[in-house]
Order: structure tokens, then C-alpha cells, then sequence
């Protein structure tokens, strides 16, 4: 509801009000201010009674009783919609306002009490326009109405002026200097607040008084008065919320006089303030950009593209909250008129401009405003259906009785059916019609169905409602319920779901064995969750109502399907607030041949799936404690059963899900047949759905796992298979399935290669743990895989990865001294090859090798040319890199590793570049190539690289010993020595020595170098 | 340069800094010198604390702690603590569960951290949004490890409530009547008095009023005394109101209503719904709802009295052809207190 400013002046003096009354008085202030914002206004009124004779409130207040009954009066009139309810209403209101006068005559509160006096009296002069304007009311009639309305009008204006003399008078009293006098003060700031108030009051009775008039003349002498006193209140009061109201009206009464140019000018004032944040000034504003448009598609004016554009800039800074504000909507439909107007005028692109105004005014149709009707009508003009809008205007006027509107009802609801299933059958065809011309005229079906739905749909709710007010008390109840339950599912289209709310609660609590009670009841709960989503702030009670209601249809219809939506509905709740032992108990409830319970099953199933995942993730690699495998077997459970469930109906994007946690309990179990049988099922399987790209695999996610966990489950099979050819085919395929579904992107890229890294890992992990007559077969179904990437794959990432499993085959298969197998060898071999292809590749103009993974091919190469023996080119390919950048520790670790690997094969100088490294940098004293001596030096600096230090330190102690048995002598005894000293220097330093582990390490080479000096083996214990 | 008191005072405050650091420090509930004891925590029972100050040790009364920091307490446990006292409990809770290496921790650092864990889960169970049950087997549990913490009529108290909120108005007498045993007569009389609360929440008006009485006739009259006193008194108008003397109670809840501040909640609130009983017993349908709109508008913070004043609202409004409201009380009944006895009634 839109803040007209005689609702904001009732606000203000409410609020104002209690900064009057004795802090004695807080108590029933603040009880009063809570029943007002719930709404309990004939609340309010009974305790004020009661308040006039209670010993704990103060003279003060009790005195102002009459006066405050008044006023929530008043504010209880914007809720009643009724003219009759309305006039009484103002009736009881204006009896305690003149009460209160009577009684206190001196009370501070008369002058604001006059004003409210004269407020109610144009409330009725209103309410006699109104009334006039009412379709059918014949011209005698009319014109009588709107002359007791000018008549009213001059009545409050009188109250008005009268008061504006003595508040002036009052202030004139005071003067501009009160002193320090601060009760003075007070009073004066009070007065000039009622000055600005009622001046506000005249200046908008003038305006009001002008729509009342029929004399072109008259009407425009009473706007130049409005003008007059709008002007003077917006440039005294300009920096008051009520001087920039005073400014939009100024600017409407010029419109209204014709003085298009003078009016805009004082518009555009208003939209080019520059801080337009504040909620009041933003309704202002677009009232200003409204009235603007409509300024300039007058014919004088004619500047569409300037309004145009002025609307659409005003609407991108629409915030969502304001989506359905009726300012808003009221400017969105100005908008829709200039587009049609320029269409009318110009002719060009008739089409797309009568697009843009359908568009537009199909959201101002959408949500109950002020605007909703005339919006309606605008659409039937741009469908050339105003002739239909019309009849049916006059067929609501000719309704009298209940059975006339039920007889007018029948057709417009027949052709409501028509409209809606129009709109559903071609919306569902559209897809899979590809001629243009045909989708072009379809679509323009579909457009004009819907601009049938939006006119039609209102109307049918009038006549129910019309219906529903109408009939006899001897009419049937189950007939008035049939229009209740009617009327619960307009609302709900309507999107007036508070109301459709009320119907199906009604129906559901009060008759639940009426016909289509639980189909309202439905309705109502639909509408609760529509509220849910669209209303944040109070989803906290609206999920209570949700639950109450929910609960109430559960056991209304116990059994029926209406039961089950309403226990699903409990279930999601349950799920969402994370109580799944509830859900599993209302999941216990629904009958088990409902459709919904399938549905259910899984939301419950993938809940409790999510718990035991989330449980489970520390205990990765490890049993899982019992309490877990419950969960996760009541988590299988439902799924199983959901999944089963929904075999008949066909798969939904949360089977999909929940069948591929069940397949990834089968791969984890190691029951890869069964996950193969569940991805792979001909009609529902994910995996079968992936490959054939079908439109039930909604998310993309849903097609990489499906593809992801095949995969694994055929590599899972190849240890137990005969046939692991036809598994590696399976594999490969998925794997071009997976691609295909990443893309090729960067992201997609990597996303693929962790697929392959995962997928060597399970395998390389298989053949580690495979019974030994289960290796061979096993390593080779891998070399194959390995094969067949390598020739089908041009990505780098790809390859890199075939380079690195070949390497990490070889590298597994070791011979007891710890040197490669032939086999070993050869895999090596073939990752060397790949790896040098790529650096090849790398080296090209339009290389595909990404700049980013030469330094790590380089690298894997040289570690690679150290496994095969090849130490010496592997010691020129780590300098080549080091040379490149010095300080890349993890390459000078794999560096010396690689001369200590040399030693060990024989060489005793490479001991000796193992420990001191090699390739003298002219005048920096030290070598390119750090080895363990340096390495352990620069470790030793920084805790973070602790344990790195340790290896580098031990591997050191290690040289020296190997090298000091490959001598003789004296300069074995003394290598010996310097070892010792080396491994209890490092002890006494770090005396953890980097933990058990590497602390036995140390130990066991001391005891070794004790050896062989002849000493005790004490190791670190002297 | 520095004065020669500007050096001293900075001297000062660099020691007490720096002894900070490394002791314990108790904040008693009082203000001024002496207020704070820096030491070490060497003991504790259900009844006071020993402080090791420079070697000396000092009793302190359970009673007069307001909060504890431990030295090399985890940063968790202090902003937990002040979360508590700022009555956000599940603010609390995340603190207490983002602290890391808990198992290391020393024994009162341990029995803290288990104190407030439970103490926070029984808090959020009151408020509605955990399971009073499993709250309550943590705080015995609590107890259970820690027979001798100073915390011990705080959990005990805190079971009590659990108990009355879930309806176990058996239980929850036996857990004050333990309170009860508390050496400070200040605990006593609350004892009693919350006894009071759950006699009459098990529709025991008669044996309710008698302890209500006991406590008016205590003959401690400290400040705090007078208060439980004014409390009880409130209670013992609910108590008359059920017993049908209906006119004496409406007497006696204005009477207090007159002489208190209205800011005061815990008084307040009991006074309106001794007064909608009153009302609602002598059939004045509209002054029994106006009563329990007060708790409900007002005094809402009071989670027992609101949860009462929604329940008998839900009827009322009923009475009053007011359906919806009815709805809307219920409603929040449920969706507020859903884990107490009146949303389950």
C-alpha cells in the first residue's frame, strides 16, 4: 500500500503523541504501539476504555484516552475496504475526536484533534467521489455525490484554515525568541510542526477539491489555489520531507493545468537530487519519473525516446525490494505507455515497441497494486481484446443475485481453462518445433493466452468473491465451499497468497469432509511456501504456519495424497533444520504406493548421506566407527527404496544423485559390479544418461561423476577380469565422455587430468596391493590404458600424466637392491620418451605445451634419466634446470639425490658432488648445484623446512659414511670421524633429531660408522 | 622527556601487564579496589576457588566470581565466556568449538571449556533450538567429571530449568532442592523459590503458595533477599489465582506492579500472568487476554512467562472470535518454545 501522506501524518502524530505523555505512562505507551503494529486495533480501543478508569496510568494520559481511540480509529480505516464499513468508521472516530474536545477543551492535543476532524471529513468527501465514479452510477446521482464531496471538502478546509489562523496566532504569541525558556521551546517547535502539517492539509483539500469538479474552470481555479499553496510549503519547507512532497504536487497541479514545461521542470528538480537512498525520497522520485512520462508522451511534447530512456535508467536502479512497490509499478506501466505510444506515433518497429509494453506491463499485472487493473486493461488494448474487457466490465455492473453471478462466472472460468491450457500444451510443443514462421505464431498464441489469463483471472475472482457476498443464508454450505476452494486457487494465481491462505486454512480446520477441502488445503500450503521464498524476514513464522497447517492436513486426511504433499512438506522442513530422525518418522507415515514417497525417500536418504560423509571424512582410510555405519546403512536404505521407487516415473535429477552415492558406496565397498549395475542400468542409469547426452542430466556435475565413477569401477573390475580389454574400451570411452562434458577449457582441462592422476592412482595402488599372479595381468590392462591415451591424446596435460604413470610403473617395480626390473626399465623408457616428445613439442613456434610445464617436464625428465642409470645426463638435465633459477629446493634435492644414486651405482667421486655439489659460479664461492652440505646449511635456517633439513642432514651423514668405506687408511679413518662428529653435532643441536622415526635413522648410521671405526655401536646412548 | 611519575606509572603498568600475562585472574561481583585477585588457581570445590597470591593462598566464594581468564587459556574459551555473560549462547558455542587442541589443555582449562559447552547447549535447549534431553545428560555428565567445580550449583540450577521447561517438575524440585544446599542463604531462598515455580508448573498451587510463603518469610533482608522476596511475591499471586482466590491475587499483583519499576522484567512478567489467571478464572475473558498481551508485547524476553501467556492466548483469542490470532500465538508457541511443555500441551 502506497504512504499517501494523510497515512504518514496519522504515523507521525502517533509517534510524536507519546513523546507528550509522562514516562510514568510507558508501559500502556508501549503495550498500545505493540497492539497497533499487530494490527489489534478493536484491542487497542477495549483497553483504552479500561485504561479510563485504572489507577496506574496518569491524569495525563487518561485525559488524551478519547483522543488516542481516534486515532487508531483511523488507522484501523486503512484495512476496511467496504464504503459502508468505512462511514461508520469515520463515524465512531469523529465522535471521539469531538468528545475529546468537549471534555478538553485546554488539552494540548485540540488543535491536532481539529485537524483530524477535518481529516475525516475528506475521507468522506473521498469516499463520495469514489462512489460516484463507481461503474453504473447514473448521472443524477453522480452529480449529487460529487457536489456533497465539494461540499465536505470545503467543510475540512474550513476546520483547516480556522486552525492554521490560531496556531499562528499561538506562534506569533511566542515569538522567535523563547530564551532558555525550554517548556517554551517545546511548545514552539510542537506549533510549527502543526503549522507545516495543516498547511500541507489546505494545499492538498484544494487539489482533492478540483477532481470533485465538473467546471473546466473551476477545476483549474481550485489547481492554481493547490499550486499556490504547494509552492509556498515546498520553498519554506524545503528541507522537510513535507516540502519535497509539496514539490511532487506543485509539479502534478501544473501537469493537471496543462503547464507541461513548468511541471517537468519541477519533476526533474526531484529526480536529480543527488543522494537518492532514503525509501522516502526514492517513492518520490519515482512518482517525479512517472509523471514525467507522462508529461512527455502528451502530443505537444511528444519526446518518447527521452522518457524512454529516463524510465528505464530510473527502472536499472530498481531495488529488489522494490520490485512490488506500487510506486514502482505505477511508473513501469507509464513506461508500457510511452512504448505503445511511440509505437502508435511513429509506426516504426511497431512490433518490438508493442513487445516492450506488454513486457513491462505484464509486471505490473502480476502483483496486486493499485496498478493491476488498469494494467489489465492496458494488455487487453495491446491484444485488441479491450472489446472483451469492456463486456465484462458491464457484466459485473448487471450482476445482482448470487445466481447471476454464478451464471456469469461459468463462461469467463470456461474460457480461463481455455487459456491456461493453451498456454501449456504450446509452451510444451514450442521445443520441438524448428520452422520459424510456426514458432513465431505460436508463440504469439501464447502470448495472447496469457494476456486472456491476466484479464480473465481477476474477473473470476470477482465473481466468487461477488458470488460468495451474495448468497442467501439457506445456501448450501458445500456450495459456498465449492466457491471458497475456487477462490483459495484464484488467489493463489493471483498471487494474493495471505488470502489464499485464509480460504484453504478455513476449509482445512472447519470442513474437511467438503469436497475439494484438501485440494484447498493444498492450495493454502502451496501459498505458505510462496510466502516462505518471497518474504525472508518472516520466514521464521511462516515456516510455523507452514508446519501447523502442514501438520493439520496430515491428520485431516490421514492416507490421502493431499497427506502425503503435506508430509513431504514436513519432511523437507525436517531435512532443512537438519531434525532427519523427524523426517524418517514422517517418512514412516506416507503410504508407501504414493508417488511422493519416492521423492522423499531420497531428500531423507541424501540427508542422512550428507551426515554420514561429512562424520565420516576424519576417518578416511581408517574403520569407520559403528555409530557411522548405521547412519550410513538408514542413508542406504532410503535411497534404495527411492531409487526403486522411482524407476516407474522415470528418473529426476534427485535420483540421479542419490544413485551415485549408492554407487560410490558399491566402489567403496569394492562391490564394482554393483555400481557398474546401477550406473549402467539401460533406463535410468546415470552413466547410460551421460553418454547420451540426455535432457534429464540436469547439472553438468551430475554427468562428470557419473562418468568419473564408471571409470573407477571399471578399472575396479579389471583385477577380477578375463577381459580387461573390452574394460579398458568401456574406460576409454568414458573418459572421452568426461571430456567431452569438462570441455575445453582451462578449468575442464585440469578438472580432466586430476581424472586421470585419481584413476593411475587407484590402479597403481591395485597393483601394489594385488596378489602377485594378479600383478602382471593387472600392470599390463594398465600399460594398455596407458597405450591408448598416449595415442588417442594431443592434450600436454594428458600426455604429462601417461609420461608420469609410466615412470611410476617403472619406478614400482624394483629388484631387491633397490635398481629398476628390466620391466622397470622399459616403462621408465617409454615415460622418457613422452617426456622428451613434450619438451620437443614445447620447443616449437605454435607449441599446445603450455609455457607453465616445461620446468616440471625437465625435471621429471631428469629424475627419470637417474632411475634408468643414466646419471650423468641426468646430472646435466638438473644443471640445465638449476641454471634456469638456483633456489628451486625440491630440484636440488632431486639433484643430489641423483649423484648419491651414482655413488651408490659405483661412482665414489659422486658421493662427494652428492655432498658438496658441483659447478663453481665464478666469484660466489659456492656451486650451482648445492648438494646435502648447502642444502641442509640453507634448510637449517627455517623451522617451516624442518624435516627437509633432517633428510638433507642425514643423506650428508650417509655420503660420508659410503664414501669413507670406499676409501682406505687414514682418509677412511678420518671421513669416518668427520661423519661422527657430523651425526652427534646434528644431536646435540636438534636433540628430537625430526622425530622417532628419523631419530632411529640417525642412529642406526652412527652405530654403522661406530662400526666402522671399531667402536662400540652405542649409537646416540654415550 | 618522561617525568620521573610518568616513568613510575609506566613501570606499573608494564608489571601488571606483564604478571597478567602469566597468572590467573578472578573479577569478583564487586566493584572498585579489590575487585580482581591475580594469582593462581590451585583448587577448587562447589564452593569457592584457592588462589595462590605471591605464594599466599586465598579462599574465594564461588558465590562472588563474576568471570575467571586462566593464563594460557585458549583464546576460545575467553570470547566464550564473554559471549555468555553477553547472553549469546550460540556465539558462545562457536568459540568453544573452533578451539583447537583441547585434549592437551590442563584440568581447569579442560573443566572449564566442558562447563561451558554444556552450560551454553542447556541455555540454547531453553531458548528452543537444541534438545533439552541431551542437554541435560552433557551438564550431569559435566558434573559427573567434575564433582568439585565451582560451578556446581550454576549446572545444578541449570538442570532445574531444564527439567521444568521439559516437564520433569519432579526432577526439577529434586535439582533445586539441591541448590537449596548451597551455603549462601541468597541461593536458598532462590532454591525455594524456583522449587515454587515448579510446583505450580505441576499444577501444585497449594504446595507452591507454601513455599512461596517460606521464602517471604525468611528473615534475610539483604538487597538480594528482597528481591527473591519480590519475586515470590509475584508468584504466590499466580499461586492465589489458581486456588481461585482470585480477587486477593489481582490485589496482590497490582500491589507490586505499583510499588516496582515496570523496566523489570522478572518481576513484571509473572505479575501479568498471575493477573490473566486471576482474570481468566473469574471468566473475564478479554482482561485475561489484555494480561497475557502485556507478557506477550512487552516482557517477552521472560521465555517461561511468554511461552505461558502464548499458550493461554491461543485459547483466549479462540473465545474472542479471533481465529487467526489464535493461529499467529500458536504458531509462535511452536516455532518459538517448541521444546517446552506448553508447545506440547
Amino acid at each position: 500500500m502506497s504512504n499517501t501522506p494523510s497515512r504518514r501524518i496519522v504515523i507521525i502524530i502517533l509517534v510524536g503523541m507519546t513523546s507528550l505523555l509522562s514516562a510514568d505512562d510507558s508501559v500502556p505507551v508501549k503495550f498500545l504501539e505493540g497492539l497497533r503494529e499487530r494490527g489489534y486495533f478493536d484491542t487497542a480501543i477495549d483497553y483504552l476504555d479500561r485504561m479510563q478508569s485504572d489507577t496506574r496510568v496518569s491524569r495525563d494520559f487518561k485525559k488524551s484516552i478519547r483522543y488516542q481511540q481516534g486515532l487508531i480509529l483511523l488507522e484501523e480505516l486503512q484495512a476496511i475496504r467496504d464504503f459502508k464499513g468505512r462511514e461508520e468508521q469515520l463515524n465512531v472516530a469523529q465522535e471521539r475526536f469531538e468528545q475529546f474536545e468537549s471534555e478538553q477543551p485546554d488539552h494540548a492535543y485540540v488543535p491536532l484533534s481539529r485537524t483530524k476532524r477535518g481529516n475525516i471529513l475528506v475521507e468522506r468527501a473521498k469516499l463520495r467521489l469514489a462512489k460516484s465514479n463507481l461503474p453504473g452510477t447514473i448521472e443524477p446521482t453522480k452529480n449529487e455525490l460529487q457536489s456533497e464531496a465539494v461540499q465536505l471538502f470545503q467543510s475540512a478546509q474550513e476546520i483547516f484554515q480556522a486552525n492554521q489562523k490560531q496556531l499562528a496566532s499561538r506562534l506569533q504569541e511566542i515569538g522567535s525568541d523563547v530564551g532558555n525558556d525550554a517548556a517554551l521551546l517545546d511548545e514552539r517547535d510542537k506549533l510549527r510542526w502543526d503549522y507545516v502539517t495543516v498547511r500541507q492539509n489546505i494545499a492538498m483539500t484544494y487539489f482533492e477539491t478540483a477532481d470533485a469538479l465538473s467546471e473546466e474552470n473551476e477545476k483549474k481555479e481550485m489547481l492554481g489555489k493547490a499550486e499556490k499553496e504547494f509552492a509556498e510549503v515546498a520553498d519554506k519547507y524545503s528541507r522537510f520531507a513535507g516540502g519535497t512532497t509539496a514539490k511532487l504536487y506543485r509539479g502534478i497541479c501544473l501537469q493537471q493545468l496543462g503547464k507541461l514545461k513548468e511541471a517537468v521542470s519541477e519533476f526533474k528538480d526531484l529526480i536529480d537530487t543527488p543522494d537518492k537512498k532514503d525509501p522516502f525520497l526514492r517513492d518520490i522520485v519515482t512518482q517525479a519519473v512517472r509523471h514525467t512520462l507522462e508529461c512527455w508522451i502528451d502530443p505537444s511534447m511528444a519526446y518518447f525516446d527521452a522518457a524512454i530512456e529516463m524510465g528505464n535508467q530510473w527502472l536499472d536502479q530498481q531495488m529488489p525490494h522494490e520490485r512490488q512497490n506500487s510506486e514502482w509499478l505505477g511508473m513501469q506501466l507509464q513506461l508500457a505507455k510511452v512504448y505503445k505510444a511511440k509505437a502508435d506515433a511513429e509506426g516504426k518497429n511497431a512490433s518490438e515497441l508493442t513487445a516492450q509494453a506488454r513486457k513491462n506491463a505484464l509486471v505490473v499485472a502480476r502483483f496486486p497494486s493499485q496498478w493491476q487493473v488498469p494494467a489489465r486493461d492496458f494488455l487487453a488494448t495491446l491484444s485488441g481484446a479491450d472489446a472483451n474487457a469492456a463486456s465484462a466490465d458491464s457484466m459485473l455492473e448487471n450482476v445482482k443475485t448470487y445466481q447471476e453471478a454464478i451464471d456469469a462466472l461459468k463462461p469467463i472460468q470456461s474460457e480461463h481453462k481455455l487459456a491456461t491450457a493453451t498456454i501449456r500444451l504450446l509452451t510444451n510443443r514450442l521445443p520441438t518445433v524448428s520452422d520459424p514462421q510456426a514458432r513465431s505464431d505460436m508463440q504469439q498464441k501464447i502470448e495472447e493466452a496469457e494476456t486472456t489469463v491476466v484479464r480473465v483471472q481477476p474477473e473470476c475472482a470477482k465473481l466468487l468473491r461477488l458470488a460468495l457476498m451474495l448468497a442467501a443464508p439457506e445456501t448450501p454450505a458445500e456450495n459456498l465451499n465449492q466457491l471458497r476452494r475456487e477462490l483459495c486457487y484464484f488467489y493463489y494465481l493471483e498471487e494474493q497468497y495471505y488470502d489464499a491462505v485464509v480460504l484453504g486454512e478455513f476449509l482445512t480446520r472447519y470442513y474437511p469432509t467438503t469436497t475439494g477441502a484438501a485440494t484447498a488445503g493444498k492450495i493454502a500450503l502451496a501459498s505458505l511456501v510462496k510466502l516462505y521464498e518471497l518474504e525472508p524476514a518472516n520466514s521464521q513464522e511462516i515456516q510455523g504456519r507452514i508446519l501447523a497447517l502442514a501438520t493439520l492436513v496430515r491428520n485431516q486426511w490421514p492416507g490421502e495424497p493431499e497427506a502425503a504433499d503435506a508430509l513431504s512438506l514436513l519432511i523437507n522442513f525436517s531435512v532443512t533444520s537438519g531434525n532427519i530422525d523427524a523426517a524418517e518418522k514422517y517418512l514412516a507415515e506416507i503410504e508407501s504406493d504414493s508417488p511422493q514417497v519416492a521423492d522423499s525417500q531420497l531428500i531423507v536418504g541424501q540427508a542422512l548421506w550428507k551426515e554420514f560423509t561429512e562424520k565420516a571424512r576424519p576417518f578416511e582410510g581408517q574403520t569407520i566407527p559403528p555409530n557411522l555405519t548405521g547412519i550410513r546403512q538408514r542413508a542406504l536404505r532410503w535411497l534404495q527404496k527411492g531409487i526403486a521407487g522411482r524407476k516407474e516415473a522415470g528418473p529426476s535429477g534427485q535420483s540421479l544423485v542419490a544413485m551415485l552415492a549408492v554407487a560410490k558406496h558399491h566402489i567403496d565397498q569394492g562391490e564394482f559390479d554393483a555400481a557398474i549395475q546401477l550406473l549402467d542400468d539401460s533406463q535410468a542409469g546415470p552413466h547410460t544418461l551421460a553418454k547420451s547426452n540426455s535432457p534429464l542430466i540436469g547439472s553438468p556435475l551430475v554427468a562428470q561423476n557419473a562418468f568419473a565413477m564408471a571409470i573407477q569401477a571399471y578399472v575396479g573390475m579389471m583385477a577380477g577380469s578375463d577381459n580387461p580389454k573390452s574394460l579398458i574400451d568401456k574406460t576409454l570411452q568414458s573418459l572421452d565422455g568426461l571430456s567431452k562434458y569438462l570441455g575445453d577449457t582451462p578449468d575442464g582441462r585440469k578438472a580432466l587430468v586430476s581424472e586421470y592422476v585419481r584413476l593411475a592412482q587407484t590402479l597403481k595402488a591395485q597393483i601394489q596391493n594385488a596378489q602377485p599372479a594378479k600383478q602382471r595381468p593387472l600392470t599390463k590392462a594398465f600399460e594398455m590404458l596407458l597405450e591408448r591415451a598416449a595415442e588417442s591424446a594431443n592434450d600436454p596435460a594428458i600426455l604429462g600424466w601417461v609420461g608420469e604413470s609410466y615412470s611410476g610403473l617403472g619406478t614400482a617395480l624394483r629388484n631387491t637392491d633397490g635398481s629398476l626390473t628390466s620391466e622397470g626399465q622399459a616403462y621408465s623408457k617409454k615415460a622418457l620418451d613422452i617426456f622428451s616428445r613434450l619438451l620437443e613439442e614445447a620447443g616449437k613456434p605454435d607449441a599446445d605445451v603450455p609455457e607453465n610445464y616445461v620446468p616440471a617436464l625437465q625435471l621429471r625428465m631428469a629424475s627419470t634419466l637417474s632411475d634408468i642409470g643414466n646419471y650423468q645426463k641426468s646430472a646435466d638435465a638438473f644443471y640445465e634446470i638449476l641454471k634456469f633459477k638456483e633456489s628451486q629446493v625440491h630440484v636440488q634435492i632431486a639433484a643430489a639425490k641423483n649423484y648419491q644414486a651414482w655413488g651408490d651405482a659405483g661412482n665414489a667421486d659422486a658421493y662427494l658432488k652428492a655432498m658438496s655439489g658441483e659447478h663453481l659460479i665464478p666469484n660466489a664461492r659456492r656451486n650451482l648445484v648445492w648438494g646435502w652440505g648447502r642444502l641442509s646449511q640453507l634448510l637449517g635456517r627455517n623451522k617451516q623446512y624442518r624435516e627437509l633439513f633432517h633428510e638433507a642432514r642425514l643423506n650428508l651423514g650417509v655420503c660420508r659414511y659410503r664414501y669413507a668405506l670406499t676409501q682406505t687408511g687414514e682418509k677412511q679413518r678420518s671421513s669416518l670421524q668427520k661423519a661422527k662428529q657430523d651425526l652427534i653435532l646434528t644431536s646435540r643441536l636438534y636433540p628430537d633429531l625430526g622425530g622417532a622415526i628419523q631419530k632411529e635413522k640417525y642412529s642406526q648410521l652412527l652405530q654403522s660408522v661406530q662400526r666402522a671405526l671399531g667402536e662400540s655401536p652405542t649409537g646416540f646412548g654415550k | 622527556m618522561k617525568t620521573i611519575p610518568q616513568l613510575v606509572l609506566l613501570l606499573c603498568v608494564t608489571f601488571a601487564t606483564s604478571s597478567g600475562f602469566a597468572q590467573d585472574s578472578i573479577l569478583l561481583n564487586r566493584s572498585g579496589r579489590g575487585s580482581t585477585i591475580l594469582g593462581r588457581i590451585t583448587e577448587t570445590s562447589k564452593t569457592d576457588i584457592t588462589v595462590s597470591v605471591s605464594g599466599d593462598p586465598q579462599k574465594v566464594a564461588a558465590n562472588e566470581i563474576k568471570r575467571l581468564n586462566l593464563a594460557s587459556e585458549p583464546g576460545g574459551l575467553r570470547s566464550a565466556r564473554n559471549s555468555v555473560l553477553a547472553g549469546q549462547f550460540e556465539q558462545a558455542l562457536d568459540s568453544l568449538e573452533n578451539i583447537r587442541g583441547e585434549r592437551s589443555t590442563s584440568g581447569i582449562i579442560k573443566a572449564e571449556i566442558a562447563f561451558y559447552r554444556a552450560f551454553c547447549r542447556a541455555q540454547v535447549a531453553l531458548r528452543g533450538s537444541g534438545d533439552a534431553k541431551d542437554a541435560a545428560r552433557e551438564l550431569v555428565e559435566f558434573l559427573r567429571e567434575n564433582r568439585e567445580s565451582f560451578h556446581y550449583y550454576e549446572a545444578v540450577e541449570a538442570l532445574g530449568q531444564l527439567a521444568l521447561a521439559t516437564g520433569e517438575y519432579e526432577a526439577a524440585v529434586r535439582y533445586y532442592d539441591e541448590l537449596a544446599k548451597a551455603p549462601w542463604p541468597e541461593y536458598q531462598l532462590k532454591a525455594r523459590s524456583l522449587q515454587a515455580q515448579a510446583l505450580r508448573a505441576d499444577r501444585k498451587p497449594q504446595e507452591a503458595l507454601q513455599r512461596f510463603d517460606e521464602v517471604l518469610s525468611s528473615s534475610i533482608n539483604d538487597a538480594q533477599a528482597a528481591r527473591q522476596k519480590a519475586i515470590a511475591s509475584a508468584g504466590k499471586a499466580a499461586c492465589l489465582a489458581e486456588l481461585g482466590k482470585t480477587d486477593e491475587a489481582i490485589q496482590l499483583a497490582e500491589q507490586i506492579m505499583a510499588s516496582n519499576d515496570p523496566t523489570d522484567a522478572d518481576l513484571f512478567a509473572p505479575c501479568y500472568i498471575a493477573l490473566g489467571t486471576a482474570y481468566r478464572k473469574s471468566g473475564k475473558t478479554l482482561d485475561a487476554a489484555l494480561a497475557y498481551l502485556h507478557v506477550d508485547i512487552i516482557y517477552f524476553a521472560e521465555r517461561d512467562a511468554h511461552a505461558e501467556a502464548l499458550f493461554y492466548l491461543s485459547d483466549l483469542w479462540t473465545e474472542l472470535k479471533h481465529p487467526n490470532r489464535a493461529l499467529e500465538a500458536k504458531t509462535m508457541l511452536r516455532s518459538r518454545y517448541g521444546g517446552t511443555v506448553w508447545a506440547k500441551m
